[in-house]
């Protein structure tokens, strides 16, 4: 046996116009490390009540499926056709023209032609053609059909935790299928089998025992924030009592549990409780609504409702006015899209005035909650607010659209015109990878699990490689954004592609170079770094 | 003619037959849209590949130095470190741009320097290998970051952790010079 060439042995160089397999005869998936998110663990399945709750290993040859797991399946797609209508259409409209197949940021940055939005969701389809459709039935495989099988339930199930329902795909379909949509139910399929991961079943189980993802209890909450203030102290000489379950306050602050502990996220929250105080606003913290973001939106619908059932309950018992909620991605989505259908329009509450300006938010009229950075921006427009941009001055900053709030409620202006008002020097990335074409963090919809970070990566390679060409072109060191997942995801993103751009939410940018009421002379910023001119 | 004259006559070829090489290390339904090359933001992994082959290419006709092949070949290892790739596969692609040269100039080169040509380039498998680890390792940095970002600031703030105080460390400094 001779020893192979260098091209026999890493590349198939026969360059064939056609492929020569077909997509369904590529089973199985082999699950190898930094491609799969680790298995949910029983006790956060059982505790929410999931079906199916055992610990599960993703690399095991055994799922522990229940028997008829084929069943429920095939039972689960059935109840959910005759559900949602959107589901339904999608799954019989598409006419695999392509348009969304390039569009996705998984497929760019990995290649793997199942992360093509067309035909991850033809992977769902396929099984559904069989059971549903006279020509599937009729035609099999020749009519794109496929009965499902466990090679094919495992296929479903990698997949789709490699999608972050960040529908750009969506934008770009003549149809107007939301594939996004095509995950959320493929994961809800597999929910009835208890195939979760870890990454979200735990954040799904904290949050419906403490009010948020990462478990903090209330008096945790309580301290985190006595802590933030203290090092506000330090920094502007100013002491905040931040309010907390105060009842009849006049608005309820709601954001992602991110902000009130990991890094930059805290900066941010900071952030919050300086632009309050300053306002003099009549506010309040919750311990129980302490979460704006909502994991169970990765599992079912029914799940998110559940979680999502604290804020509104919350803002009945405090008697509050009107909901304020802080920089998150799906929280909005939540809000957006899902919230009016789950419950609304809210009837308890009044149609959100800001009490500084005067200002009716009229679009929040059914669901009562003003995203922050329209609150930040009217206060702005009203010149309510001071600020020395200077002290942003050493930073050259860029804004990356998060899918949920561009993509998902269509907020493009706000942050853009905060950041311009408060920092000297903003440059935006290219027009085909912002607003409402942006690029995914890589990250979204629970994938933002360390063991997959090469997944992260790749996935996150487009938006990293245009955060590049803005760093080479105008020297960005700062990528500014509006999503407690992004300022997670993206400071790693960065550290692997572009390791000179660090990461920030808006509001840190705000607080930054707001001038408060009796401050001292601010030496330092949020992060206790010195602020340009004032370094040793 | 030179190697180098002949390299630079037969250049377009190479570049192309290198690309067409690489992008079939990737999977068959989509090599179409990788050779898309044109756009750097639609389609990175296209375009950076092709990038990095002309300068490749380029800086060999050119007799460039080592180190002005490590940011082209940074560009394109970088990517495949964190694709679908076993350690040979994302770095053998110098092996593909070494075959596109032999296919396009071996007829009418000059064996001798034929032969020194890709022992040349061989070197830059090596070079490929060290940047590969280099960027493995970055992972592994990140994983283990990632961890402290998430909860380091929390450790200190319940006094769990306590870190060297820089304020008392320059305090200290002071009474010592006095």
């Amino acid at each position: 046996m001779r020893l192979p060439r260098p091209e026999e042995l890493i590349s198939d160089v026969n360059l064939n116009k056609m492929p020569s397999r077909r997509w369904m005869d590529t089973l199985p998936v082999e699950f190898k490390p930094g491609f799969y998110c680790y298995g949910a663990k029983g006790k956060n399945l059982e505790y929410v009540g999931f079906p199916n709750a055992r610990d599960f290993h993703v690399t095991d040859e055994d799922w522990k499926l229940p028997e008829d797991w084929k069943k429920i399946v095939i039972e689960g797609i059935k109840q959910r056709i005759e559900r949602f209508r959107t589901f339904h259409v999608f799954m019989d409209i598409c006419v695999r023209c392509g348009a969304c197949a390039d569009k996705c940021h998984f497929f760019i940055g990995t290649a793997d032609p199942k992360n093509m939005p067309v035909l991850r969701a033809e992977l769902l389809r396929s099984v559904y053609r069989k059971y549903f459709t006279s020509g599937g039935k009729i035609f099999g495989k020749n009519g794109g059909a496929r009965e499902l099988d466990l090679d094919i339930l495992k296929e479903l199930w990698y997949y789709f935790y490699q999608c972050t329902e960040c529908r750009r795909c969506s934008l770009f379909c003549p149809y107007g299928i939301d594939t996004a949509e095509i995950t959320i139910i493929g994961r809800e399929l597999l929910n009835l089998l208890g195939l979760n991961t870890d990454w979200i079943s735990g954040p799904v189980a904290n949050c419906y025992r403490t009010g948020n993802h990462l478990g903090i209890e209330p008096h945790t909450m309580k301290s985190t924030l006595e802590f933030m203030c203290n090092d506000i102290e330090d920094i502007t000489g100013i002491r905040i009592e931040p309010p907390i379950n105060k009842k009849g306050a006049e608005i309820l602050f709601v954001t992602p549990s991110g902000d009130l502990f990991a890094d930059p996220g805290i900066y941010n929250c900071m952030g919050y409780m300086m632009l309050f105080h300053e306002l003099g606003l009549d506010y309040t913290w919750s311990t129980f609504a302490s979460e704006g973001g909502n994991f169970g939106f990765f599992t079912s619908l029914e799940m998110a409702k559940r979680l999502h059932s604290k804020i509104y309950e919350e803002a009945k018992r405090l008697k509050v006015k009107w909901i304020l909620g802080g920089e998150c991605g799906h929280m909005w989505r939540v809000w957006h899209q899902y919230h009016d259908t789950w419950y609304g329009p809210i009837d308890f509450l009044e149609e959100p005035v800001s009490p500084i300006t005067g200002t009716k938010f009229e679009h929040a009229k059914s669901t009562k909650i003003v995203h922050i950075s329209e609150f930040t921006a009217d206060l702005i427009r009203h010149g309510v607010l001071k600020f020395d941009k200077r002290r942003n001055d050493n930073l050259i900053v860029t804004f990356h659209d998060s899918c949920n709030v561009s993509r998902g409620m269509g907020m493009f202006e706000e942050p853009r015109y905060i950041i311009r008002n408060v920092c000297n020097h903003f440059y935006d990335m290219p027009d085909e990878t912002i607003r409402e074409q942006t690029f995914c963090c890589g990250s979204g919809s629970g994938l933002n699990a360390g063991e997959i970070m090469e997944q992260r990566m790749r996935g996150g390679f487009p938006r990293a490689n245009a955060v590049r060409y803005v760093h080479e072109k105008f020297g960005v060191n700062m990528l500014a954004n509006i999503c407690a997942i992004d300022r997670a995801a993206l400071p790693p993103l960065m550290q692997y592609w572009v390791p000179a751009v660090r990461v920030s939410g808006v509001t840190e940018l705000v607080a930054n170079a707001m001038i408060m009421k009796g401050e001292k002379e601010r030496e330092m910023n949020l992060r206790m770094e010195p602020l340009p001119g004032k370094e040793e | 003619m030179s190697i180098n004259n002949l390299l630079s006559k037969k250049r377009n070829n190479i570049v192309s037959k290198a690309f067409d090489l690489i992008i079939s290390t990737y999977p068959e339904q989509s090599r179409i849209f990788l050779k898309t090359k044109s756009n750097r933001f639609s389609n990175p992994i296209g375009y950076n590949t092709n990038q990095t082959i002309e300068q490749i290419i380029d800086n060999i006709i050119a007799d460039e130095e080592l180190g002005s092949f490590l940011l082209p070949l940074e560009n394109i290892i970088q990517i495949r470190a964190v694709q679908d790739f076993t350690p040979s596969q994302a770095i053998g692609f110098i092996f593909l741009i070494k075959k596109a040269i032999y296919t396009e100039i071996h007829k009418e080169a000059n064996s001798n320097e034929l032969m020194e040509l890709m022992s040349r380039i061989d070197s830059l498998a090596l070079i490929a290998f060290d940047i590969f680890m280099k960027y493995r390792e970055r992972i592994y940095d990140i994983k283990a970051k990632e961890l402290i970002d998430r909860t380091w600031w929390i450790l200190k703030k319940w006094n769990i952790v306590s870190e060297i105080d820089e304020n008392l460390l320059e305090t200290k400094q002071k009474n010592k010079e006095r």
